[in-house]
């Protein structure tokens, strides 16, 4: 038999204000013990682009995980929040929401985390917080520039054509990249001074992995390189930016050199999500978990036009 | 404010339903057909707007998406030009049970507006008045996230497509008609007796948008204003 899915809007957060779309196994299914959660990739909807969570979320549920992707308060279809947080507090809070409305409607007590760019920093500020969080897959997170960045960056920079054709005519911004970047890549700036904004990212990251791995989270890490301008150039970056942190070894960081940043060839899309269904399905089953009561949208008309009760 | 499921069981659609905050006399409502693929998410916040600021002048509003697009089911690539004109007249049958209203207000922006444009011809009696933002132009298919979206060959779709540009079709088109327009047109259409606004402003569905997190004020306000 072919594995379905069904989905759920759902409403949810201290006034309803947050909106989800949970994906579940047909219920002849049997559901595995671990969810999946996928965060918004900065301000864009919970759909992501080129509709890349709604596909992992429908295949995820099919290979037997409840997923549940969300807009933070703000985004998307989810008001904001009446209280005086702050933009990142609010985004904690909010996943607390979500993570605690999967565990009080669908018993949910083990979660995987998925986040790019912007989703991947929430992510990793919240997951060595919530013993529920087992593991975070971060797509494309900060990395800080290193030395050998800056030195490929210009090397990449000088065999592109344009390049050399700004180049060639002298036009003042590249010369002046050149020439800030050059000096970094000797080892001028290998680490940034202390107290400058570089310096305190740096910190907070090796912090934040260094909680992570202090729990015993497993991470998956998925760097791009596809783009000239972008964050990572060489597979161990990460590895060298956070010298404090024992991420090799701990960590599993893939390199896709000739992706960019939202995985926009249908190619790259398809190596991801091969990557991250491996990755999920790696967690134990110890126990089944119970399937949402209001069975699958086969059965009831209903549902169709259910949403679902503040639960806090 | 209410996410939910409609439609049949082949074509499940997402849709998110807005009541008039603010109802005076006899039920107003209206549908907003989003752009396809990339363009609806970065127009999203947009249209998400357009909605609150309707709701807040009187409007029963339902946003949806198209089946393989977005939330609703479906695959993307499942999709085509005939099918999501059947979507757009089941949720002006949603709503108009949903809110009690007799007609509907369609809205429509990019690719929305094309297909708003169609269904309004065929539904008539259903549609009140019809506001189409920046239809595509025939040529403009390729750029508008469409092939991806679409089980039809490129080239049957571009065949397909071109008898839905909206230039050269006023007579067609529902008397109560506004185009509005925040983009240069490459050529001077032909848009007959309809009533044509020019907005200049950056694109809707243009990525900066949602990067920046801004929207189109005035041509949202220009909407609102035209449909009170």
């Amino acid at each position: 038999m072919t594995r379905g899915f069904s989905e759920l809007a759902v409403q949810f957060g201290p006034s309803a204000s947050l909106v989800g779309i949970l994906s579940r196994p047909l219920p002849e299914f049997e559901v595995r013990r671990t969810a999946v959660v996928i965060l918004n990739t900065g301000i864009a909807h919970r759909i992501g682009h080129h509709r890349m969570y709604v596909t992992m979320a429908r295949d995820l549920a099919k290979l037997g995980h409840l997923v549940f992707r969300f807009d933070f308060s703000g985004i998307g279809d989810s008001a904001g929040r009446d209280d005086s947080l702050s933009p990142t507090d609010a985004h904690q809070a909010d996943l607390a929401d979500a993570l605690d409305w999967l565990t009080e409607n669908c018993d949910v007590q083990d979660v995987v985390l998925i986040g790019l760019c912007a989703g991947a920093e929430i992510a990793l500020r919240y997951g060595y917080k919530d013993q529920r969080v087992l593991g975070m897959v971060l797509l494309d997170p900060t990395v800080p520039p290193t030395p050998r960045f800056y030195a490929q960056y210009i090397a990449r920079r000088l065999v592109s054509l344009r390049s050399w054709l700004s180049f060639a005519s002298g036009r003042g911004r590249i010369w002046q990249e050149l020439s800030t970047r050059a000096k970094r890549a000797v080892g001028a700036e290998a680490r940034p001074a202390p107290g400058t904004m570089d310096d305190k990212v740096r910190n907070e990251l090796e912090h934040l992995y260094g909680q992570a791995l202090d729990r015993d989270l497993k991470l998956l890490i998925v760097l791009t390189a596809g783009t000239l301008d972008g964050r990572q150039n060489y597979r161990e970056q990460l590895f060298d930016a956070l010298p404090n942190v024992p991420l090799r070894g701990r960590a599993q960081v893939e390199y896709y050199k000739d992706a960019d940043h939202t995985f926009t060839a249908p190619a790259a899309r398809e190596r991801l999500q091969e990557l991250v269904y491996g990755w999920v399905g790696g967690f134990q089953d110890a126990d089944r978990v119970a399937v949402p009561a209001d069975g699958s949208i086969e059965n009831s008309e209903e549902l169709s036009r259910m949403t679902v009760s503040p639960t806090r | 404010m209410t996410a939910f499921h409609f439609g049949s069981r082949r074509r499940r659609l997402f849709g998110y339903y807005e009541p008039a905050l603010d109802e005076t006399g006899k039920a107003r409502s209206v549908l907003l057909c989003y752009p396809l693929g990339n363009e609806q998410v970065f127009a999203y916040r947009t249209m998400r707007q357009l909605a609150a600021r309707l709701a807040s002048g009187g409007h029963h509003v339902l946003r949806f998406d198209y089946f393989g697009t977005g939330d609703s089911y479906g695959e993307s690539g499942e999709g085509d030009l005939a099918g999501w004109c059947e979507d757009i007249e089941t949720a002006i049958d949603e709503i108009k049970e949903i809110s009690g209203a007799a007609t509907v207000n369609l809205a429509g922006l990019r690719l929305g507006a094309n297909l708003a444009a169609r269904v309004a011809v065929k539904r008539r009696k259903d549609i009140s008045k019809l506001i189409l933002w920046d239809p595509l132009e025939a040529d403009e298919i390729a750029s508008a996230g469409i092939p991806a979206a679409s089980s039809e060959p490129k080239s049957k779709l571009a065949e397909d497509f071109a008898k839905e540009a909206i230039a050269g079709k006023a007579q067609s088109l529902p008397a109560k008609t506004m185009v509005l327009l925040t983009e240069q047109s490459r050529a001077p259409l032909d848009f007959g007796a309809l009533t044509v606004q020019n907005v200049p402003d950056m694109s809707a569905w243009d990525e900066e948008r949602l990067n920046s997190g801004s929207i189109p004020v005035e041509a949202v306000q220009r909407i609102v204003d035209w449909l009170q």
